[in-house]
């Protein structure tokens, strides 16, 4: 039973296949290859024609229909590139079989004539052939809605054999490229602690917000509260830790809720009863700073703080109201207990054995950007880790063989951060040599998609891709090298100004952008953001000015 | 006593193609035939095929090799003769040869129209018979239910999902996703039901696609086999009254008293039968019933096939939902 615990798309695969060959086995070889003409003959068509057609379509005006009628389309190219490329395949289709019913044998003859064993074999390949087609196409309608697991060896066979003469396999690369670099980005960041730091710097900023509700209370509302409200904070006040001596309970009420009462009828009780309404939003992180105050845990303190939380991360995540927090706060606990379970063991096999979590990620950061260092340490963490079933530390070991796999071509772009490096040098780096999206519209819709909307699934990996494939960048990166990049881009064609001006737009305000990578973020020039505040370039929109200005 | 026939003579002979042409020799050699080439003296196969009826002669699938009529074997006084041996030979008189020619006519007519009406009858019935056949493919309502089935099953077991990752942006959505989530944790074996559902279901759906083509397809081919028949018959028909009466006019308009014995025999082209005969007919009409048969053969198999597919993709559909419905709610309280 094991084999259907999880959705397996190699059983898909079987059942297609033996459809596929028990429809050819029934077929007469002409019935077989009309059926085969009809269905692959189209997308090689469409190869050849499309941007011809997708031409004709934009100066008619059809494409803009299209984009109309399409309710989720939007702004975007892609689901328009896609209808526009399946009722020209739709039409082909027709056209194709309006052809093949003029060769068609007369029914006499159907009868008559029997297939020979060479018809039947090449009537079974064509079955397979169809097959194949009608898995990657199966793939790519799937891929939104089901979790497919790519590592099956022959669900990764189909998904690494993509062509662009068939788009639908090359969609589905590109899009296997995005959940590939998901893969690959968590892995290393959970090495790193990259991930652990993050969390406790989001957890910290909640808690900031709990302890300036703290002051708030102690300077502002705390002095208009009546002695008796007063008199009951004191005595259960420690450390001028307002937030837990309010969220004591005292004869099954909470203080706070005993202070509203004592203020019924005066001026204070709006400012009481917003104070309460901002708790109840928040009360998962009011408790969580209570816990720690009362732990006499300090906030910036990474490993006692971690180290709490991941021990009580469960008891404490049930004070979470909202389900959003209650989840983010669990994963966090999670993140926080596989790092503090490995830390040891990732850090023992750095050459320099880092002191503590700080030297450690400094470490990380410097075996980040050397590709002998990190090979070398993918091979120590291979060894090291060889038995280890932990879903994170597989996803780790897959990282690692992958680059190993690579090395030569991942070392021949050093600036490229691993995680990105791994994704495109690992089929022979053809995404660094021949750049098919370029060629093709469809593709070309797709990635510009994604990296002017940092929505949408590809956002992550693609304007990585076009910032470290694109823009010709020294070690330090200035305002005019990466605006010479998009005037490049632009010039070629590959974008228009909007969209470049999105693609930058994006680049500097969004939080999970390639800027903010620590390895770019450290090689930004000094007056990065002042020079481009100050450049007059036609790509920097009045919106982007106002972000800098910021 | 009766005048010697007027010796007009031209000499015919086999042209490389089996016609017959006249003889550009000046002086040609003229077998005199004064004795009846008997069946005796023929290969036993090779006479078996000349005892036929020219009318349902076919060069293609007949193994004996044939130029004319003439060289049909006919009965006369219980000896076989080559029909080209009595009507050209002097030695019988012209009344025998008439009455020996009019006589193989009638018999091969009546033997064709036989034949004729055999198969017509006989293959018109049986395809008759099987024309209802067609049951096996699904209802367009239930391969639309497959289809939402298919999609609804694929939605409660993909939640790791991208779309399940947009639903869940939402607080319904998240809920939803985190109840779902836990459900599957704490009974693991929803999800082997799921998933095992999918799998039935593409087997449906690859069977209900693989059955629909195969029965628009019989459709089809039943509808052109029958046309075909419909046509056929008429044409065949047609050609035969037309050859055996072209036959019939041509060798009486030569057996008569001042007639030249010396003429060309009738090619067997102008007799033998068309693209269009009943062999072929036949052949249609039986492939017909044959793919008809095979087809009844395998309905009841398919239409259980069908029905347990159907069942258990229904069955787990339920437990899916259902499990899942009451799991959310107790979630939601």
């Amino acid at each position: 039973m094991a084999i259907f615990e999880k959705f397996n798309f190699d059983i898909v695969i079987a059942i297609v296949i033996a459809g596929f060959v028990a429809f050819a086995l029934y077929f007469r070889f002409k019935r077989q290859l009309s059926l085969t003409l009809s269905f692959l003959l189209p997308f090689l068509l469409i190869y050849f024609s499309y941007d011809f057609i997708a031409g004709i379509a934009e100066k008619t005006g059809f494409g803009n229909f299209i984009a109309k009628v399409l309710p989720f389309s939007a702004e975007k190219k892609y689901p328009t590139a896609i209808a526009i490329a399946v009722l020209t395949y739709f039409l082909f289709v027709i056209i194709i079989r309006l052809i093949t019913l003029l060769f068609r044998e007369p029914v006499e003859k159907q009868i008559t004539n029997k297939d020979k064993i060479y018809l039947k074999i090449i009537n079974v390949i064509m079955g397979l052939i169809n097959g194949y087609a009608a898995i990657v196409l199966l793939m790519f309608v799937l891929s939104p809605v089901v979790e497919i697991d790519y590592e099956r060896p022959v669900t990764a066979m189909v998904a690494k054999t993509s062509h662009p003469v068939f788009a639908v396999s090359f969609l589905n690369e590109i899009k296997a490229k995005e959940r590939e670099y998901a893969v690959y980005r968590e892995a290393f960041r959970h090495l790193s602690g990259e991930q652990a730091a993050a969390d406790l710097w989001a957890i910290n900023r909640r808690l900031d917000e709990v302890e300036a509700e703290n002051q708030f209370f102690a300077a502002v509302l705390y002095p208009e509260l009546n002695a008796d409200a007063q008199a009951l904070i004191d005595s259960h006040l420690e450390n001028g830790d307002f937030i837990s001596a309010l969220l004591t309970t005292v004869e099954e009420k909470e203080i706070l809720d005993r202070v509203i009462i004592f203020h019924a009828s005066t001026a204070i009780l709006p400012q009481l009863q917003d104070f309460r309404d901002r708790a109840d939003k928040s009360i998962g992180y009011w408790r969580l700073y209570c816990f720690l105050r009362g732990e006499n845990i300090d906030f910036d303190d990474f490993l006692a703080v971690t180290s709490s939380l991941a021990a009580n991360g469960d008891r404490l995540s049930r004070d979470f109201r909202h389900l959003k927090e209650k989840t983010a706060f669990r994963k966090q606990a999670a993140n926080f207990r596989h790092f503090l379970e490995n830390y040891q063991a990732y850090r023992q096999l750095l050459d320099d054995e880092p002191n503590d979590f700080g030297e450690y990620r400094e470490s990380f950061s410097a075996l980040y950007s050397d590709y002998d260092a990190l090979c070398a340490y993918g091979e120590r963490f291979l060894t090291a880790f060889s038995g280890n079933g932990d879903p994170i530390i597989e996803d780790i070991k897959t990282a690692f063989k992958r680059l190993l796999l690579c090395r030569e071509k991942a070392k021949a772009y050093p600036d490229v951060p691993a995680d990105v490096n791994i994704v495109f040098a690992s089929d022979d780096g053809k995404w660094y040599l021949k750049n098919r999206w370029e060629k093709d519209n469809i593709f070309r819709s797709y990635i510009i998609d994604a990296i002017t909307n940092p929505d949408s699934s590809g956002y992550a990996l693609y304007h990585r891709y076009i910032f470290h494939r694109y823009f010709d960048l020294d070690k330090t990166i200035t305002a005019n090298a990466l605006l010479g990049g998009l005037d490049t881009l632009v010039l070629k064609g590959l974008l228009s100004e909007k969209q470049a001006t999105d693609y930058l737009k994006h680049l500097l305000a969004d939080a999970r952008s390639a800027l903010r990578d620590g390895a770019v973020e450290n090689r930004l020039s000094e007056d990065f953001y002042e020079d481009l505040l100050a450049s007059d370039h036609k790509l920097i929109s009045p919106e982007i000015k106002q972000y800098l200005q910021q | 006593m009766a005048k010697p026939e007027k010796l007009d003579i031209s000499v015919y002979e086999l042209d490389s193609s089996g016609r017959y042409v006249k003889s550009r020799e000046n002086d040609p050699v003229i077998a005199f035939q004064d004795s009846a080439v008997v069946a005796t003296e023929l290969p036993e196969e090779k006479a078996r095929a000349l005892r036929g009826n020219p009318f349902l002669y076919n060069a293609e699938r007949s193994g004996t090799e044939v130029y004319s009529i003439e060289d049909f074997l006919v009965t006369y006084k219980k000896r076989e003769y080559l029909l080209g041996d009595i009507i050209r030979n002097a030695r019988f008189p012209l009344r025998v040869r008439k009455k020996v020619f009019k006589k193989t006519f009638r018999s091969w007519r009546r033997d064709y129209v036989k034949k004729k009406k055999q198969v017509f009858r006989e293959n018109f019935r049986t395809v008759e018979v099987v024309k209802s056949i067609g049951n096996i493919k699904l209802p367009f309502y239930i391969e639309l239910a497959i289809w939402a089935m298919f999609a609804a099953m694929i939605f409660i077991a993909g939640i790791d999902s991208p779309l399940w990752q947009k639903i869940a942006r939402g607080r319904f959505g998240m809920f939803l996703r985190e109840a779902l989530d836990a459900m599957y944790a704490s009974a693991p074996w929803l999800g082997i039901v799921a998933n095992i559902s999918i799998y039935l279901l593409i087997v449906l759906i690859i069977h209900s696609l693989f059955f629909r083509i195969i029965i628009k397809d019989y459709r089809k081919y039943y509808r052109e086999a029958n046309d075909y028949l419909t046509r056929s018959e008429t044409q065949i028909n047609r050609e035969y009254k037309k050859k055996r009466k072209k036959a019939y006019k041509y060798y009486m308009r030569y057996l008569k008293k001042k007639s030249t014995p010396y003429y060309p025999p009738l090619d067997i082209n102008e007799i033998q039968e068309g693209e269009v005969n009943i062999e072929v007919f036949d052949i249609v009409s039986k492939a017909t019933v044959n793919r008809s048969y095979r087809l009844m053969k395998a309905e009841p198999a398919l239409k259980v096939i069908k029905s347990i597919l159907l069942i258990l993709s229904i069955v787990g559909l339920v437990v899916v939902y259902g499990y899942s419905i009451v799991y959310v709610i107790i979630a939601a309280l």
